[in-house]
């Protein structure tokens, strides 16, 4: 599998003191997070735009000033095009239109004053656009205890320390139920599946229709194939990796265990591997809404920060589009984002999310914080009748 | 009905490099799953068998709603039998081809009835290795003016077709990922849609 790197785009001011501290601080930032910036990250400028990976995640940072380029304005209308997100930013808003080009004009502007966090919040903007946040990097290992016990527990311990959150699947699962509720309710909130195909593994675990649900979720998943066996046609859309006995050394018990190669090479893959699945995720939940907003004349605007305005004659909403489970503290981090943003989008805010394979009880507790927060969610499933209603 | 004809696999990294050195699984995933979702409400889908394939699309089939009686044929050759997948008894209507004298024929007669058996609004093509370029000569021959979409971007057999007649079809099918608005912008009859 290629890498698919994480893009940024730097536009606007290039001698800008603030672009180069805002680069530097962003490439420690992930650094710290466990990812190595020289193969997972490639920062681009409007000269070598043209071979950005459409594919791939992608944010830009337009620095604005009052004599920006017309290449540098060609370059932003680009990204807007494209439908990526740009982030402007300028020392003030009060002449924000004199320092942007209009493309950005309907994109709101982020000051660049110490007292809002300076280059390191626009870092945080950026991450978080580009869903590198610790607290939403969460990877599921799936495996079969009898045959992988030793290997999952070192890829796990190997994924812990590069900043992802690990789920290891040890719940003892009943046969004839082999994914319960709670599980796919996990599984829906996983970056990244990790399955440990062993020669036992698959009957024990995944029938067709759940490799499918999977699938049909977007989730990404590893299949990380055993020396000598031959995996089975029905896995066939996971991302394959085929092991070599020169990745593996047994142990006593005759369990095998990864080579430090291997495991790297593993993590390497997880790490492409969630950039991509994200993104399908975060662009199934815009790309259908955008779907359904077109039918009824509906214009819906991407905007920094990953929110969207929908548009109608008479409202604009602000729309989250959340991909995996909603947690109370999402609604608490829209709504200081919105006020943060001076979003002045007075016709309501809401969170855009799928809630099939939501635990039941899940569902509930959503419908529950319906009725007590200001800020409402919506399901995808839902979505052309509450534009209708809008 | 307007009928699309679905071809699609995924090539696998022991086979042939030619295939896999440029497929892209999540991109072939997204492909299908649009098409799919955009396809099933209002068109029927066409496709042959496939263990990974079949059951994704009867899930998203079952997602919008369309548990029973969903638009879509399957064909299948005798010559798998035994080894269909699960999903196909209660979704599709399954049309099985007679089995010949060894798989490669037995293929090669499904794919012959498949493209023969209907007149098709378009033909998309998704990943794949030999099979999916087996059907792509088969539809250019069986259904001369239909449009016909290899989405380069998923790689392997439909990257090989878009890249063999350079400047043939749109050249969006060498760069759009985002499969929801090319089906739509693409597909005649869902334009505008």
């Amino acid at each position: 599998m290629k890498i698919v790197p994480y893009q940024l785009v730097l536009l606007g001011e290039r001698s800008s003191a603030d672009m180069a501290a805002f680069k530097e601080d962003f490439l420690t930032r992930v650094s710290e997070l466990g990812i190595d910036p020289s193969t997972h990250v490639k920062i681009l400028y409007s000269d070598n735009l043209t071979s950005f990976q459409s594919s791939a995640p992608l944010v830009a940072v337009f620095f604005g000033s009052p004599g920006f380029l017309a290449t540098e304005a060609e370059a932003a209308q680009r990204v807007v095009d494209t439908g990526f997100m740009i982030i402007p930013v300028v020392d003030s808003l009060d002449y924000y239109q004199t320092l942007v080009p209009e493309c950005l004009y309907p994109v709101n502007g982020f000051a660049l004053q110490t007292a809002s966090g300076g280059v390191a919040a626009v870092t945080s903007a950026v991450l978080e656009t580009l869903n590198l946040l610790r607290r939403t990097r969460k990877l599921f290992i799936s495996y079969r205890r009898k045959e992988s016990k030793v290997a999952a527990i070192q890829l796990y311990e190997h994924l812990d320390s590069c900043g992802f959150d690990v789920f290891l699947d040890t719940l003892s699962i009943r046969p004839g139920e082999p994914f319960q509720e709670v599980l796919w309710h996990k599984l829906s909130d996983t970056d990244v599946v990790i399955l440990l195909d062993t020669p036992g593994y698959l009957q024990s675990r995944w029938t067709s229709e759940e490799l499918a649900k999977a699938s049909a979720m977007s989730i990404g998943i590893i299949q990380v194939i055993w020396p000598g066996h031959q995996p089975d046609p029905i896995t066939s859309l996971c991302e394959r990796l085929y092991l070599s006995s020169q990745d593996v050394t047994p142990d006593a018990n005759e369990q095998l265990s990864f080579t430090d190669d291997a495991v790297a090479e593993i993590a390497k893959l997880a790490e492409s591997l969630r950039a991509r699945s994200l993104s399908a995720r975060y662009y199934n939940l815009v790309g259908e809404l955008k779907l359904s907003a077109s039918e009824l004349d509906i214009e819906v605007i991407l905007q920094p920060q990953q929110f969207v305005i929908i548009k109608t004659p008479h409202k604009e909403i602000a729309a989250i589009p959340t991909v995996g489970v909603p947690e109370a503290m999402r609604y608490q981090e829209f709504s200081e984002l919105l006020v943060a943003v001076h979003d002045s989008t007075s016709d309501g805010a809401v969170l855009l999310y799928d809630d099939n394979n939501l635990r039941k009880r899940w569902q509930e507790h959503l419908q529950w914080l319906d009725t007590h927060l200001p800020i409402k969610s919506v399901r995808i499933a839902h979505i052309k009748q509450w534009l209708t209603s809008l | 009905m307007k009928k699309i004809f679905l071809s699609a696999s995924v090539p696998d990294p022991q086979r042939d490099q030619r295939y896999h050195g440029t497929a892209d699984v999540i991109a072939i995933r997204e492909a299908v799953r649009a098409l799919a979702t955009l396809i099933l409400p209002s068109a029927m889908l066409v496709w042959g068998g496939h263990p990974a394939i079949t059951p994704l699309i009867r899930i998203i089939a079952e997602g919008l709603g369309l548990h029973t009686q969903s638009p879509v044929i399957l064909y299948q050759s005798a010559f798998f039998e035994g080894s269909f997948p699960e999903s196909n008894s209660a979704f599709e209507t399954i049309i099985v081809t007679k089995r010949a004298q060894d798989k490669k024929e037995s293929l090669a007669l499904m794919r012959q009835q498949m493209l023969t058996d209907h007149i098709f609004d378009a033909g998309v093509f998704i990943g794949g290795m030999e099979g999916v370029e087996e059907e792509f000569e088969l539809f250019k021959r069986y259904q001369p003016n239909v449009s016909v979409l290899p989405l380069a971007t998923t790689g392997g057999a439909a990257k090989v077709i878009y890249d063999q007649q350079p400047g043939a079809f749109p050249a969006i099918l060498g760069s759009q990922y985002s499969y929801l608005s090319l089906f739509r912008s693409h597909i005649p009859f869902l334009r505008g849609v």
